[in-house]
Parts: C-alpha cells; sequence; structure tokens
C-alpha cells in the first residue's frame, strides 16, 4: 500500500465513522468542523506514522476498572482508552486527546494523574509491562493550521510548520494517589447521581492556565450553556463594567473574525439560497 | 501469563446475579438455534449478557465473530456497558484482555451500517463508501419537496404533480366528501409509509403484477425514488437494511462470518430483517433469538411478529436443525396479582389458527417470582369519567403524601395513543382541577406531569416562546386570503407564538433590547445587500458574474455600507482566495459574494441558546441545576434538537440574499416548522423522550416498551378495531401473500391485546385501571377480565399494603469515562449537565461528536496499518 492509497483508506474510514456516529447521534457536523477533524487525523498520520502509527501493537485498548463503589455505595466502573506501542523491548502507552499540546504540558499534573490509574490497570491488574506514558495531541498548532488555509497551499511552508509540531508529550507515571484519585471519582459519580450542577465559579473563569489563556476564553466561549450561566453571567459584568442591560456586545456569538470566515466559507450555500419556495397548501 | 478464569458461576456471585436454571440453561447454550421466549421481566438482559460473555471466555468466541442486535441504541449501549464491566472483571482475574470494539453490537441500522462497510464482506476487502443515511424527517423533505414530488409522478406516468397527489390519496383513501384530498403532505406521508414496507419487504418492482392502475404507478414511483436515491448516494432507514442484505447477499460466504448471530426483541424484527439473519447465520448455524410474541407492537411499522412465532419452523426449512426453546417464564419484576392479570387477560382472546395450532407463542407458563400475594390491582369505582379521573389523581397524590412514593417520576400513566386523546385531556384537567382546589398550584407539592406528545409539541409552552421569539426577529411570510384547512391553524399558532413572545418581552425590557438590536443587525444587512446590488447593476455585471479581486475595491467602496460589509469585501485572506480560485478557473459569482457580505453572524440555534440568557427562560435551566423541575429544561433540549435538523436541512448561514422574497422564513416556518406541526399528528413518536425527576410521565404505551415503574395508571382500557391498514393488504397481494400471517380481519384485536399486555405488564407494585361508566369504557377482554377478577376498589385499598417504592438502580453497572465523565465534570459540573445530562445539542463546535471521529478513525488508522503490517513487507 502506498502513502496515497492509505490516505485514500483514511478518507474512506473517516467517512463511514462520521456516518455511522451521524446515525447514532442524529446530527451532523457543520463542514469546517469535520475538515478540522479530518485535518487531526490525516496529519496525526503524516506526522506521527514512523514514531506510533505504524508501531501501534494494541490499539484503542479499553483499560476498565471495574466494580468500584462510591462513597454513597453505587457501584460503578471506570473506563479509560488508550493506544499501546511495544518497541526494542520497550512499551509505550499513548492517550490520543484532541486538546493542545501547550495546554497539556501546562497540565501535566492533572494528565499524570489520569495515567497513574491507567498504568495501574495495564500494569498491576493486567500484569503487564509499561515503561513510558505519554499524551499525544492532535490539535494542529495555528502555524500548521494557517498553513492549510492558504490559496495556493504552499507545500514547503505546510511541511515547516509541519515538522516543528510536536504532538508527543510525555509524563512520568507512578503509583502514587492512586487510591485518592480513585476515591475523587467516586465522589464525581455520587455527585453526578445526585444532581450536583454548580458551574466553575466566576474566579476560577477569570484564572487564566499557565499565566496564558484564561478558563473563560477556553472554555466558557464554546459552551452554549454560557448565555444562562451565572458564573459566566458575573464575570462578564465585572470584567466588562457593562451593566446586565446592556450585553448585546457580551451576547455576540463569534468575536474571531478569522473563525467567522471559515465557518461562513464552508457553509455558505447558494443553492440553499435560490431554493425556490412555493406556498404552502 | 494468562491464568485460567475461574467458574463462570464464581463471577455470577461477584456480580450478585443468581440465574434460575432457565436462565443458566440458556446462558450455556453453545451450539445450534436457540429460541428464548422471554415473558416480561425474566431478566433477558442478563441472560444476553452473560450468554455473550460465556461465548467469548469460556468458549473463545472472537467478539468480531459476534452479531448482536438490539432494539434501541439505549440498550445496545447497556449491553456494552455491561460486557466492558465483567470482561473487565475477567481481565483482572486472568490477565487476557479482550476488545469488544469490533464486536457487532447495536440496533439493526447501525449493524447494518457497519456491514456495508465491513471488509470481511467485500471480495477484495476493500471497504466502500457508506450510503449518507437519511432519518425520517430527511426523507420527508426528499419526498415532499415539489420539484422531487413532481418528477417522482411525472416517471410514474402522471399528467402532472398535481393529479399524482391525487391519485396517490385516492390509492390511500384519504377522501374528503368523497373526492381525494388536494395535500401533497399526506400523498408523501402515506408513499413513503408504502415504500419503507416495500423495501422492508424486499420488493421487486419490476417483479411484481397487478391490475390496479394506481399501484402500477406507484411501483414505477418507488423504482424512481430508489433510483434517486441511489444516483445521489444516499438510503434511508429502510433501503439501508436491503442495501445491507443485497451486499452480504452478493458476497456468497457470507453464513461464514458470525459464529453466532443473536437478535434481542425479535417479535418487532422485519421481513427483510429475518433475510439478513437467516443468511449470516447459514454457516454456523448459530442464531439465538430473544422476544416475546405477546409484547408485539410495531407491526405500523412493516414488523411480522410471524418471524417469532414461527422461528422454530423457518429453523428446520432454512437451517435443517431444530431449535432448542428455552423458556423464560419466570417475572422478577411484579406482584403476583400484577402477573395473574395480565397473563389472564391475554388468554381472553382466540388465538386458534383454523389451519391447527395457534397465532401466538402457546404454552409459556409465566408465573411470578415474588411471593407478595397482596394486592396489585386495584379498579376505580365506575363512575362517570370526570369522577374517576378525579379519584385516580386523588389517590397518587396520597401514594405521595404517605412516602409510599418519593418522587412522583415513580408513577407512570399509560394510554394506547397520547395525541388527541380525551382521556388524556381528562387526567391533564383534573391534575390542573386538584392542584388549583388544595393551593397546590406554584407550590413545591404541586402534582406536574410530563408528556412533551401529548397534543402538539410545538404546542408546549416553551416551544411557543422559542418559536415567538423567532417570529419577532423573523416575521411569518403572508400566506395571502385563500388559504384553508391545516395552515389557517398553522398560522393561528404563528400568531400566537409572536403574541406570547410579544408579552414576554413586555416584561422584559433587556430581552426587549435584545429583540430590537437583532432586528437592527437584520436591518443592516438588508441594506447592505441592497447597496451592493446597486453597484453591481451600476457596473453591468450580473450575479452570476465571475468574481474578480479587482472587483473587490469598486464594492468596498459602495456608500452607504457599513463596516461588517466591508471588512468582508476587503478581508486579506479572503481575497486570496478570491484570487487562486480565480486562477483555478473556479471563480466565485458576484452573488456568492454579496450573501457572504450580507450574513448575519448567527445561526437559529445560536439565536436559542443567547434566548437563555434572558430571565423567561434562564430559570427553567436554573430550576435543574437547583435539584427542581426538570421538564421545562428537557423541553429546551428537544427545542435545540429541532432546531439543529432545521440547519441540517437548510445550513447555519442566515445571508440578507436569503431573507428576500420571505425565502428564509419560508424555509423555517413554511417549510420545516409547518412539516413538524403537521407530522406530529401521524405516528411521530417512540422519540427517547427523558424521564423528569418530579413529574409524572404520561407515556403511549409503545414508549413504555422494556420500561417499568412501581405504579402505573392505564389511562384507557378501549381502543377502536380497525381495519388492516392499506400497506399491509397491497403487500400481501403483491407477494402473493394472502394465505400467509395473521388474517386481516383478526390482525387489530391481536394487536390491541398485545399492546394492552404490554401496558399492565409495565407495573411493579401496582397497576391501577379505570372503570367508566360512559363512552368507550373498555373492550370486552377488559370487561370480561374485570367481571372475573374481582379487583379492590380504589376506596378499598390501604395504602399500607404498599411497600415504599424502592428506587433501584435497572443499570447492570454504570461506566464512567475517566476523560469525558470525571475529568469534564471537574472542569465545569454545569457544563457536564448540558453536554451529558441533558444532551443539548452544540451550535458551533459539537465536542462529542468531533472527538469520536477523531478517535475513531484514528483506531481505524491504527488497525489498517498493524494489518497491513501482518501481511505485506514494510512498504519504502
Amino acid at each position: 500500500m502506498t502513502d496515497k492509497e492509505i490516505e485514500e483508506e483514511l478518507q474512506k474510514m473517516f467517512e463511514i465513522n462520521y456516518e455511522s456516529l451521524k446515525l447514532q447521534g442524529g446530527h451532523s457536523l457543520t463542514p469546517e468542523v469535520r475538515d478540522a477533524a479530518w485535518n487531526q487525523v490525516l496529519y496525526y498520520f503524516k506526522k506521527l506514522r514512523k514514531v506510533v502509527a505504524e508501531k501501534v501493537s494494541k490499539t484503542e485498548v479499553k483499560l476498565t476498572l471495574p466494580e468500584q463503589e462510591t462513597p454513597a455505595g453505587r457501584r460503578f466502573t471506570i473506563e479509560g482508552i488508550v493506544d499501546i506501542v511495544t518497541e526494542n523491548e520497550e512499551t509505550w502507552m499513548y492517550d490520543i486527546k484532541t486538546h493542545e499540546a501547550g495546554f497539556i504540558e501546562k497540565h501535566k499534573e492533572m494528565y499524570e494523574q489520569q495515567l497513574n490509574v491507567y498504568a495501574y490497570i495495564w500494569e498491576h491488574l493486567q500484569g503487564n509491562k509499561l515503561d513510558h506514558t505519554a499524551i499525544i495531541s492532535t490539535v494542529l498548532p495555528s502555524g500548521l493550521r494557517n498553513a492549510l488555509r492558504d490559496r495556493p497551499i504552499i507545500p514547503e511552508k505546510v511541511k515547516s510548520e509541519a515538522d516543528k509540531w510536536n504532538p508527543v508529550v510525555p509524563l512520568a507515571f507512578s503509583q502514587k494517589k492512586i487510591k485518592e484519585t480513585i476515591r475523587e471519582f467516586g465522589a464525581v459519580v455520587d455527585d453526578i447521581e445526585a444532581g450536583e450542577f454548580k458551574p466553575a465559579t466566576p474566579e476560577e473563569l477569570d484564572t487564566a492556565d499557565g499565566g496564558k489563556v484564561k478558563f473563560v476564553t477556553r472554555y466558557c466561549i464554546m459552551c452554549d450553556g454560557r448565555f444562562s450561566c451565572s458564573s459566566y453571567r458575573k464575570y462578564v459584568a465585572k470584567t466588562t463594567g457593562r451593566s446586565q442591560a446592556d450585553f448585546k456586545r457580551y451576547y455576540s456569538v463569534y468575536d474571531d473574525e478569522t473563525a467567522q470566515t471559515d465557518y461562513i466559507l464552508s457553509n455558505l450555500n447558494m443553492d440553499i439560497i435560490n431554493m425556490e419556495f412555493d406556498k404552502p397548501e | 501469563m494468562e491464568r485460567t478464569p475461574p467458574p463462570i458461576e464464581d463471577l455470577w456471585k461477584e456480580a450478585g446475579f443468581t440465574p434460575n436454571p432457565e436462565q443458566s440453561a440458556a446462558i450455556r447454550h453453545v451450539e445450534g438455534p436457540l429460541f428464548l421466549a422471554a415473558g416480561p421481566g425474566s431478566g433477558k438482559t442478563r441472560v444476553l449478557l452473560w450468554r455473550t460473555i460465556n461465548l467469548i471466555v469460556y468458549h473463545n468466541i472472537d467478539p468480531e465473530e459476534i452479531f448482536l442486535s438490539t432494539f434501541t441504541e439505549k440498550a445496545a449501549a447497556q449491553l456494552k456497558e455491561g460486557l466492558l464491566s465483567y470482561l473487565a472483571l475477567v481481565t483482572n482475574k486472568t490477565g487476557k484482555a479482550y476488545d469488544i470494539a469490533a464486536m457487532s453490537i447495536g440496533t439493526v441500522h447501525s449493524i447494518c451500517q457497519k456491514l456495508i462497510t465491513d471488509r470481511r464482506f467485500a471480495k477484495n476487502r476493500t471497504r466502500q463508501h457508506p450510503p449518507a443515511l437519511m432519518d425520517e424527517l430527511a426523507q420527508y423533505f426528499f419526498v415532499y419537496r415539489r420539484a422531487f414530488w413532481d418528477s417522482l409522478c411525472i416517471a410514474a406516468g402522471f399528467t402532472d404533480g398535481d393529479e399524482g397527489i391525487q391519485e396517490v390519496n385516492l390509492f390511500f383513501g384519504k377522501l374528503y366528501q368523497g373526492k381525494p384530498v388536494k395535500s401533497r403532505h399526506k400523498a408523501a406521508v402515506e408513499l413513503i409509509g408504502l415504500f419503507n414496507r416495500f423495501s422492508e419487504e424486499y420488493l421487486d418492482p419490476t417483479a411484481c403484477t397487478t391490475t390496479n392502475k394506481i399501484l402500477k404507478k406507484l411501483l414505477k414511483m418507488y423504482r424512481a425514488y430508489m433510483e434517486k436515491l441511489d444516483n445521489e448516494k444516499k438510503v434511508d432507514f429502510s433501503l439501508l437494511q436491503k442495501k445491507a442484505y443485497d451486499h452480504i447477499a452478493a458476497f456468497g460466504k457470507s453464513g461464514s462470518i458470525f459464529k453466532h448471530v443473536i437478535i434481542d426483541e425479535y417479535q418487532d424484527t422485519n421481513t427483510i430483517q429475518e433475510k439478513l439473519f437467516f443468511t449470516l447465520a447459514a454457516g454456523y448455524k448459530n442464531i439465538c433469538v430473544v422476544g416475546d410474541d405477546d409484547q408485539a407492537l410495531y407491526r405500523f411499522r412493516g414488523a411480522t411478529v410471524e418471524n417469532l412465532v414461527q422461528f422454530e419452523n423457518r429453523c428446520k426449512e432454512k437451517l435443517k436443525q431444530k431449535a432448542r426453546r428455552i423458556d423464560l417464564s419466570t417475572n422478577y419484576r411484579s406482584r403476583i396479582q400484577i402477573v395473574k392479570t395480565y397473563t389472564d387477560f391475554i388468554e381472553l382472546a382466540d388465538w386458534k389458527n383454523p389451519s391447527g395450532g395457534a397465532y401466538r407463542v402457546e404454552n409459556k407458563n409465566i408465573k411470578a417470582h415474588s411471593s407478595d400475594a397482596r394486592t396489585g390491582v386495584v379498579v376505580s369505582e365506575k363512575k362517570d369519567a370526570k369522577f374517576v379521573y378525579r379519584d385516580i389523581v386523588e389517590f397518587v397524590y396520597k401514594l405521595k403524601q404517605k412516602g409510599k412514593i418519593t418522587d412522583y417520576s415513580e408513577c407512570a400513566f399509560l394510554f394506547p395513543g397520547i395525541r388527541d386523546n380525551a382521556r388524556v385531556q381528562g387526567f391533564k384537567d383534573a391534575f390542573k382541577q386538584f392542584n388549583d382546589d388544595n393551593n397546590l398550584t406554584g407550590t413545591d407539592d404541586e402534582i406536574r406531569i410530563y408528556a412533551p406528545r401529548a397534543g402538539r409539541f410545538l404546542d408546549l409552552d416553551e416551544a411557543c416562546a422559542v418559536w415567538g421569539m423567532l417570529l419577532l426577529v423573523f416575521d411569518r411570510p403572508s400566506y395571502g386570503a385563500g388559504i384553508s384547512g391545516e395552515l389557517i391553524y398553522f398560522r393561528e399558532w404563528l400568531k400566537n407564538c409572536k403574541k406570547y413572545a410579544t408579552e414576554i418581552c413586555a416584561k422584559d425590557k433587556q430581552l426587549a433590547n435584545f429583540i430590537k438590536d437583532i432586528k437592527t443587525e437584520i436591518e443592516t444587512a438588508n441594506n447592505d445587500y441592497k447597496a451592493l446590488n446597486n453597484t453591481i447593476a451600476k457596473n453591468g455585471w450580473q450575479g452570476k458574474t465571475a468574481y474578480k479581486k479587482s472587483m473587490s475595491r469598486i464594492l468596498a467602496e459602495t456608500s452607504g455600507l457599513s463596516p461588517k460589509a466591508k471588512r468582508s469585501i476587503t478581508n486579506h485572506f479572503f481575497n486570496e482566495l478570491v484570487e487562486f480560485r480565480e486562477k483555478e478557473g473556479r471563480p466565485f459569482t458576484v452573488d456568492y459574494i454579496v450573501n457572504r457580505a450580507s450574513s448575519l453572524d448567527w445561526s437559529v440555534l445560536d439565536f436559542f441558546y443567547q434566548l437563555t440568557g434572558f430571565e423567561h427562560f434562564r430559570k427553567m435551566i436554573d430550576l435543574a441545576e437547583n435539584h427542581g423541575d426538570e421538564g421545562p429544561i428537557c423541553n429546551l433540549a428537544l427545542i435545540a434538537d429541532y432546531l439543529s435538523k432545521y440547519q441540517d436541512q437548510y445550513g447555519p448561514i442566515i445571508s440578507a440574499g436569503f431573507l428576500q422574497e420571505d425565502k428564509f422564513s419560508h424555509s423555517l416556518y413554511s417549510s420545516f416548522t409547518y412539516a413538524l406541526w403537521r407530522l406530529a399528528e401521524t405516528e411521530f413518536e417512540d422519540k427517547d423522550d427523558p424521564f423528569p425527576r418530579g413529574r409524572i410521565s404520561f407515556l403511549t404505551i409503545h414508549q413504555s416498551k422494556g420500561l417499568e415503574f412501581p405504579v402505573v395508571v392505564l389511562g384507557s382500557l378501549f381502543r377502536k378495531e380497525r381495519e388492516a391498514d392499506i400497506k399491509e393488504k397491497t403487500v400481501r397481494k403483491l407477494l402473493h401473500k394472502e394465505n400467509e400471517g395473521e388474517p386481516l380481519d383478526r390482525i387489530s384485536k391481536f394487536d390491541t391485546m398485545r399492546m394492552f399486555y404490554v401496558a399492565l405488564s409495565r407495573a411493579e407494585n401496582l397497576l391501577i385501571l379505570p372503570q367508566y361508566t360512559r363512552g368507550s369504557a373498555a373492550t370486552d377482554e377488559f370487561k370480561e377480565l374485570i367481571a372475573s377478577s374481582s379487583f379492590k376498589e380504589l376506596n378499598a385499598f390501604d395504602p399500607r399494603e404498599m411497600d415504599k417504592a424502592k428506587k433501584h438502580d435497572k443499570k447492570v453497572t454504570a461506566i464512567y469515562s475517566y476523560t469525558s465523565d470525571f475529568m469534564l465534570y471537574k472542569r465545569c459540573a454545569r457544563q457536564y449537565m448540558f453536554l451529558r445530562k441533558y444532551e443539548f445539542t452544540g451550535s458551533r463546535t459539537q465536542t462529542m461528536m468531533f472527538g469520536s471521529l477523531v478517535h475513531q478513525t484514528i483506531e481505524d488508522l491504527h488497525h489498517l496499518l498493524i494489518d497491513k503490517r501482518e501481511k505485506e513487507l514494510p512498504y519504502d
């Protein structure tokens, strides 16, 4: 199979998965979101073919910690999914994520906690060998994303941007804090079942991760629940000084003009605009 | 090192499962066809689950070699969770890991989709591109749209679309004053039903003969419909199954792919599915069907209960093997009296087949596991309906007051049909009256019901408010004076929504200002559109003129243009693209540029979410956040779902070009909303509606399939007998099956009996039956049942006889994902609520589906590469 054939096959698999997810969820993705997903898959292959993709020995391994009990006595099972690569007698565990690499770097502790639990299941419960763990971020860096938006596409530019990209974030793992994490997990399960759904606090929204992007920018902007969210509203009132009577701007859906350009580009359909509607009967 | 698994009994013990001898036998059955006649509440899900575990763990069946279909995605998800959890239990003891990702488990539809693209069925092992699947709504629009409708009619030999409408309606008996109605909507709905039935019967339109002139044309329409879909690489739900069958049938060795074919809810399968199952099971002959003919509900969708009743014969005929029948007849759900009631009830009809045997699986011997012989069934006093409603409502209230139910959601009211049902309205009114009389209205003790499908969904308060706001922003198109029929009522509905929204705005100045701002925005877009078109005319360009980068300067200088439109035209990135497309010879059109510059920044779904920021809507979400009534938020989530379906049809962009000539408002109101409004009249139900906390659910019996409730009120004991469906008659005639299956004149009775059997068997502790004096009080069988059973009356029933309803978790086990549950919740519990608990459809990012799509495709890539590595030398 040539690279081109693999890419063609990959495209097919992508479509198949898209159609079946559409059936299961009853929804479609807008074209630009679909394209973004496709680019992540394609560049995962291009970038990590040699290092990971071709060497994966076990893919989408479901790691399951069954029959746990929450503080309130509910039974639950923890599930996680990883890929395993064994090479030169060394075993790597990869968790592929659609989060940005930079973000993962800055939240190492959070991801380590996760991988510790996975490693515990893999090593101790299932008795496998493990030498390294790492997170792979499939999110393309902005340089590469921009290079792909260029028309015509300049292959050298794409290549140099792709070369700069480092999607693999190695993380150390240990057996520390496993019990605490599982206990915390159980408490979350209890809270979910009890219907505890308070938002993050306005202060949390205002906090930046690793000194750069604020919680509100990273998460709230993507959340359709923000308009009705007490924390978001307080945050906006506080930071913009706008009275609640004037939140036209705060209500603006999209501030990012680049994103809006892409959005219109892939969704504006002249066939629909030129459609003829006859009077209903 | 892998260790030997412990005996399965040890696993059962650990999972808290003690199978009875029949269950155990079913679980351990491995070779040959198996027929599990599973009565209500007989633990069949556990049996299916453990049987699959047994196959995988103790008989080394690769999950990939198992085909397991369920009736709903929810049921499949539940089974998957159970499998994962118990297989992990084994893994932790043996070190052997299991992967069920490649297992064919899901609804028949989703497995069919998988089969079409499954490499194992492809001759050269390359996958096919999957056809795009149209859901029911998309199928409706596909057929209903004027242009396609006309072409279908002409292909069939009608003079035009209008003649087609009348002839189709004539065929289906849709008459008004003796003449066929002129409704394209009605014709399309009927025709779709027939097409689906054709597909499910695997009917070849070219091979059928008929003397009926219209039917001849309908067969031609069906052909034209299939051709059109083929050309566009689309399928509907019914054709998906046909496609899958054709695909595997063409392969030749289809019987040797799955070692085990397991089908749940077999009584509700159809002809094409049966063909599919037997083809897949032809090699190993391990077909296991689970079901209960007495609970067959879906004939109106083409299901044939004969698949189950005749299963043993079909095995002999098709597999040359005798099926083993095991009856799962112990009911673990209900009190003795309830079990006795529904088993007595079903026997009251005459099921005899004149040519021997019966139209029903006989000798089931269903018995209760419970030893609780206290009262389980009560009847109301025989009174005028409105007093019956009142008594039952009061009784339910008492049960809650006395702590016999802790939440109203433990009580369900079931009806044969919810829509336009006088009983439903009667009970609704009685609840309202009761709340008012006892000063409960507005208090925490108010009894609330949840019945989103009673009456139109669009008539619900939440829907009227949202559509009203839309109407304030985008006014409805004028339908002129000469309209009639449904359209008049629809226009009334539009007017009322707008009026309602105006009232809401009058109380909320912020909201009123917001709407005003939005309207200004739309006006700006319209002005930009006009101004740009002036410039275009002045320069002698046309809409279709190829757009050149050099034109952008002229357009941008249009006087009176808004800064936003100007920016859009001068956008640097975009102009590079313009240049590139110019060079490539696929330039944009001038029209495109104008629409781009004059499009709004938001879609209807965005607008909806913005609305939720205002008090009227916000408090509905606050309620859920504060442990209150979940009804409103559930309805809001359904609205978001509908609006996203609109966007699936017409795209999310609202451009000024689309706003001209009322196009947009026609698309949103006259086309989409009107279709919803009208389709709601058909059996457009069976949605996975939620059961909100704090509310009594009003359900159709169909919706209650597979569910159970501590207290069940059966709201009506009557359903009118109807003539056999014309589709049924048509198909039987075309396929020369007149003498097969249940006699046409007994179908209605059988279906009514089965439906009520399902209803009666949903109750765990208490089943309440009304006794009305007048009107359609009860079917003969119910009258007989009540006359011969000496049920206690409501007022003689001592609630102490009832135990407090146990809140029992029905889930075998609950699986939580580390990332999409735990981490998401920790980040923001409210966002978790939005996405995972109430499943609001995302307006832009649709994170969930995005992540799944990327992950699944990468997984497939890995499989491909692993496969390649195992088979070939490394390339390059």
